[in-house]
């Protein structure tokens, strides 16, 4: 009995030498982040969804850090509102469809190798091509060609035929059509260009710090994967956007953990969060550790109601009971008591924004966007003449349940229900792709939400995607010949002043119709260290790492 | 979950205790009225089906203690603090409003519904697969043992909160209460299973079972008619213990928000919901969290005293 | 006790094989086009899609695409994922992570739970006693995740008296915290179980017959009494291990702990099966060899048992 007895010390004993000893070692782990004051900024930052390759990037975890390390032929000055060159010494064009575009020269990128014509439109060409499977192929559609290599059987040497290689700093676009907001559009991370590194092995590329090369301001330091993406100064950068720090230091948060990270602007490891939820603001707001940076973000928010919907085809029915939803969401309750403040009444199609080019604050016809509920209940009256809504029938708002859209969906369901007196009801679907695949599908059994993310600073680019007929995204089905026509005619322009008055008369068109209600327009709550000087956002929305500094 | 185990330590506890002490329990007649007589004295006992009793009535008639229509929602009247009285509304929000202007009083009312429910029903759905083929893994032994309790390790294997994400995605579409109520029951019953085949093992090396198999009683109705009502009792403790973890599992899925949706008025959903606005109103975290557990509480004390009463070596000595 | 052994990794086969069948075809199954929801807003032409399909072998029907990817596992290929890293990557970077997390939950299990449960054991029936009995049936019907948010805001936001988050650095002092709360209800549950075991084993005939014998107290109580009250605990424990890995979801996505039950989590919603049957058999191949393990401490802990006679 003795001996058996001692058998179990000896296995407890080892057990809690085991713990104890392990505890011992942890608690003497090393102390990361103890504070001497550098000049790196620490930004909040998620794990890419593909390895950091601009033409294979289309969300904002690889897009992030993709606009520190490369830079395109041209970037866009939030704060003057206009289009600047870049790698660009300049773009011409007469007739908005022949560009000749001249590189600046001596360019290079991190690796000591030339930022060249070719680098361009080899990256051009490669992500165009249906045979690579990139996810920014549909930026090119516009260049001549585009079709061919966009076949189903295109092989990987088929080339853009608009893309003309001249010498090591001249290359030419020619577009199937006129496209007055392209050079805008260039700004778009998909038309980086591509060092020959990436050409000789695409598949390695951009998975680390020594296959991640590019022209811009910052280079790869070191990728460790759901960890940190550290971003250092780019020596071999000759631009103009000279950082005013010594590095970026994205720490990847997991999910959606922007608790996690507030918690830590407050604890003072973090540096920059470029949004936090509207609770943490409205309780932090005189915290002396943070520095808030709150203004109007340019997303486009909206719920749109798909014409195949029953009572909401594109005919006189749809359109009264289309305008008779849009009246009956109380924005303004909803900005004071939900969003608290930190939203903002539409006006038309978009958020009013100098980092938005052809944004207008009033078109014809927007008191359609203000809540009223006598003119709603009319409207939806006279709806049910044409025919009727039975008691039995539900409307459904569905949004993706990833994304906090939650609490503003509920609050638009219950105050339908209460101005109409219908039943509404808001459905979360677990994730952007399942209700993304039931949109694409014409399967929505409602409405439902649709934010859009601007890819360049033109209002174009929500009233193209969004609402021309067949266009990729115009999952609702809209079809107008006199909206379709306006933009072409928008295109042709030269003048971009020209183009914008006609875009804008497209939105009159489109606020009669709304095949999609624009909500509230939401704020960007970005916290901040106090340490860092200089917290701006750039056009995207994105704090603008670059300029930050702590010195 | 680490609540999933809580049920587990139970039948751990049951079953290697039982298999190293010398089994005593003869069953004796007065083996219930001893059970009974043991429960009615035990406070714990009588507190928590007091509780419970109350539950009951407020989920059968929620109408009795508030007037108010929980899914009534403006969003003038959001997150008003307790005690007001609405304007717009005109009704006296006794624990303040939600952050979409619900009345929280009425929320928690109701939503106690909708907490016993999904408890109840998973409880009966899991307790019975659980129980059939647990008895008959312990019963038959061999290789239909064999397969149950690899079939078991099988869902054992797969954490319980990761295997109901899986399958929630999947019934996206179907009825919120129940597509939560069958994903809860397929990864709930191994536990039960498990304590039921040991509880029959033990049973049918009893003598009284051994002497109606030698008196040539056919197989199977010895299982149900001898085994399964003398191996049961230690199963409707954990049962009752399992609701609790069941509600309490039900938030869960709600706060990874795969759970119900907000079309079903449920502590869990609000719960979930209450995340947002923690640091303005933690009441609206606080007040369902307490209501569950309350509840989660009152089943465990219930489960708990069944245990100790129907054990004869834990009653009071 | 090899045979033994080699019995029970025989018997894990089937669960291998189950286990990750049920869970690819859970993935299968999902409603939604994986690869199309990983482009976002954007995305390569219909064409382009099928190229990414047949990469990941999506294009082949549902076993087939199951057996490919097992016998690519059999051969010690874990896969890709959609992103284009290699499962074995992710899982060698947040496997250390969860051990971490749950190694130091099980320590405070063993510590808080088995100490207080054998102190409130001996001293059964004082008000000490009732307290933590009630106590521990609180903690264990307040969710996880509540407990969570609420020591991040109290204890980590508004006091500061610990790091609200885990983030990249992995120390003791950062994962205290989080384990603690990841350990909450197996703390109550080991403490009553402990209480429940030691109470009954203080009236058991051999114990009786111990003091008759005339053994002073506290022999009886470490001899008898405390060892075989382990046998439960232990089980416990082993159990345990496994619903750490995967319970640690909900804490890990709290105090944002780059762990694989976050990954496991994010792999389902997106539809990944490669990487969700990858963890999946790893925990399969944990469950198994902690429940080896369990029986083999019973065979320590109690000299009746034996294995593969």
């Amino acid at each position: 009995m003795a001996k058996k007895w001692k058998r179990v010390t000896g296995v407890a004993l080892s057990f809690t030498l085991l713990t104890t000893s392990f505890l011992a070692l942890t608690a003497c782990g090393s102390n990361s982040n103890a504070g001497a004051q550098d000049n790196i900024i620490r930004a909040y930052g998620c794990e890419p969804k593909n390895p950091l390759v601009p033409g294979n990037t289309s969300e904002t975890c690889g897009g992030n850090p993709l606009d520190l390390l490369f830079e395109g032929l041209v970037s866009y000055d939030g704060e003057q509102g206009k289009v600047v060159n870049s790698v660009a010494e300049s773009i011409k064009t007469e007739d908005s469809q022949h560009f000749k575009v001249t590189l600046k020269p001596g360019m290079k990128f991190s690796d000591g190798t030339a930022v060249n014509a070719e680098s361009f439109v080899d990256a051009w060409n490669y992500t165009a091509n249906t045979a690579n499977a990139q996810s920014g192929q549909s930026f090119f559609d516009k260049i001549e060609g585009f079709d061919e290599v966009s076949k189903k059987d295109a092989t990987q040497d088929q080339k853009l035929s608009g893309l003309k290689l001249v010498d090591d700093t001249h290359f030419d676009i020619t577009l199937d059509a006129p496209s007055a907001t392209f050079v805008t559009s260039l700004v778009a991370t998909a038309y980086f260009p591509l060092p020959k590194a990436f050409f000789k092995d695409p598949k390695t590329f951009g998975t680390d710090a020594a296959h991640t090369i590019g022209n811009g301001p910052y280079k790869l330091k070191n990728y460790v994967h759901d960890s940190k993406i550290e971003l250092a100064v780019n020596e071999e950068y000759k631009g103009a956007d000279k950082p005013q720090n010594d590095g970026i230091e994205f720490l990847v948060y997991a999910g959606s953990a922007n608790d996690a990270a507030f918690a830590d602007i407050q604890s003072g490891t973090l540096d920059a969060l470029e949004t936090t939820k509207t609770d943490n603001y409205v309780n932090n707001k005189n915290d002396s550790r943070i520095q808030w940076k709150v203004e109007v973000s340019n997303n486009y928010a909206s719920i749109s109601i798909p014409g195949y919907l029953k009572h909401f085809g594109f005919d006189e029915e749809g359109k009264l009971r289309r305008a008779a939803i849009s009246k009956s969401l109380d924005r303004k309750a909803f900005i004071e008591k939900i969003a608290k403040g930190l939203a903002v009444q539409p006006t038309s199609f978009s958020p009013v924004s100098k980092s938005i080019s052809g944004s207008v604050d009033k078109i014809e016809g927007n008191d359609v966007l203000e809540f009223n509920a006598a003119e709603a209940k009319e409207l939806w009256e006279k709806a049910n003449k044409i025919s009727p809504w039975e008691s039995g029938e539900t409307f459904k708002l569905f949004y993706n349940g990833d994304s906090g859209g939650k609490e503003a969906f509920d609050a638009y369901a219950n105050s339908i229900k209460e101005t109409l007196g219908i039943n509404c009801v808001s459905e979360g679907t677990s994730d952007f792709k399942t209700l993304l695949h039931m949109m694409a599908d014409k399967k929505v059994e409602g409405a439902y939400k649709d934010n859009w993310q601007l890819d360049y600073p033109s209002i174009e680019n929500i009233l193209q995607p969004l609402f021309k007929s067949n266009a990729d995204s115009n999952y609702t089905g809209y079809e107008s010949e006199e909206f379709d026509e306006l933009l072409n005619q928008a295109a042709k322009q030269v003048d971009i002043d020209k183009a914008n008055a006609l875009f804008t008369k497209a939105q009159e068109v489109l606020i009669k119709d709304l095949p999609s209600i624009p909500t509230t327009y939401g704020y960007n709550k970005g916290a901040f260290s106090p340490k860092v000087k200089n917290v701006k956002y750039n056009w995207k929305g994105v704090p603008d790492y670059l300029r930050m500094s702590k010195k | 979950m680490e609540n999933k185990h809580f049920v587990a330590d139970f039948a751990n506890n049951l079953d290697e205790v039982d298999a190293v002490t010398i089994h005593s329990s003869a069953k004796s007649v007065s083996a219930f009225s001893k059970t009974i007589y043991s429960l009615v004295h035990n406070p714990l006992f009588i507190v928590s089906s007091l509780i419970l009793f109350l539950l009951l009535i407020i989920a059968v008639f929620p109408g009795l203690f508030t007037q108010i229509d929980p899914t009534r929602c403006v969003i003038r009247e959001a997150s008003l603090p307790i005690g007001t009285n609405g304007e717009y509304t005109k009704s006296f929000h006794l624990l303040g409003t939600t952050g979409l202007g619900c009345d929280e009083f009425a929320r928690i009312i109701y939503g106690a519904r909708t907490s016993l429910l999904v408890g109840f029903f998973v409880m009966v759905i899991s307790t019975s697969i659980g129980c059939v083929l647990g008895a008959i893994a312990g019963y038959f032994g061999g290789i239909l043992d064999s397969i149950i309790s690899r079939i078991t390790d099988v869902f054992f294997a797969i954490p319980l909160i990761l295997g109901a994400v899986a399958l929630l995605q999947l019934l996206k579409d179907a009825d919120p209460f129940w597509k939560v109520v069958l994903t809860l029951s397929i990864f709930g019953w191994t536990s039960s299973a498990r304590l039921m085949r040991s509880s029959v093992m033990e049973t049918k090396t009893q003598e009284y079972v051994t002497s109606v198999r030698a008196l040539g009683m056919e197989k199977l109705t010895i299982l149900f008619k001898h085994v399964i009502p003398n191996a049961i009792s230690p199963i409707i403790a954990i049962a009752m213990i399992s609701m609790s973890v069941y509600i309490v599992a039900d938030s869960a899925l709600s706060f990874l928000g795969v759970g119900m949706n907000s079309s079903v008025v449920s502590w869990g959903v609000d719960i979930a919901n209450a995340q947002t606005t923690l640091q303005s109103n933690p009441g609206l975290l606080l007040y369902p969290s307490i209501a569950l557990a309350i509840t989660a509480l009152s089943f465990m004390f219930l489960g708990d005293s069944i245990n100790d009463a129907i054990d004869p070596k834990k009653r009071r000595r | 006790m090899v045979k033994y052994i080699l019995k029970r990794c025989l018997q894990a086969l089937p669960v291998l094989f189950g286990a990750t069948f049920l869970v690819y075809g859970l993935v299968f199954l999902q409603p939604g086009d994986p690869i199309r929801a990983l482009c976002g807003q954007h995305c390569p032409n219909e064409a382009g899609l099928d190229i990414i399909r047949a990469r990941y072998n999506l294009d082949k029907p549902f076993i087939l695409q199951y057996l490919l990817y097992m016998k690519n596992l059999l051969l010690g290929d874990f896969g890709t994922t959609f992103s284009g890293r290699s499962v074995s990557d992710i899982i060698a970077t947040s496997m250390p992570n969860t051990i971490h997390l749950g190694l130091i939950a099980i320590a405070f299990e063993i510590i808080l739970g088995v100490g207080i449960g054998i102190i409130v054991g001996i001293r059964r029936g004082s008000f000490f006693d009732s307290s933590i009995l009630v106590i521990t049936l609180i903690l264990i019907s307040i969710p996880t995740f509540v407990l969570g948010f609420v020591c991040q805001l109290v204890f980590g936001m508004n006091l500061g008296i610990v790091p609200p988050t885990v983030g990249s650095s992995t120390d003791f002092e950062h994962m205290y915290m989080p384990a603690l709360i990841l350990a909450t209800g197996s703390i109550a549950s080991i403490c009553r179980l402990t209480r429940n075991s030691i109470q009954d084993n203080s009236y058991a005939d051999h114990v009786r017959t111990s003091y008759a014998k005339g053994l002073p107290r506290y022999q009886v109580t470490l001899r008898h009494i405390f060892r075989n009250s382990m046998i439960p605990v232990v089980t416990y424990i082993g159990a345990d291990l496994g619903a750490l890995m995967g319970g640690a979801v909900l804490t890990e996505t709290i105090f944002n702990i780059q762990g694989i039950g976050n990954q496991l989590y994010a792999a389902i919603q997106r539809g990944e099966g490669t990487t969700v049957v990858s963890i999946i058999t790893l925990f399969v191949i944990i469950f198994v060899v902690t429940n080896i393990v369990v029986d083999i401490l019973y065979a320590v802990l109690d000299p009746r048992i034996r294995y593969g006679k």
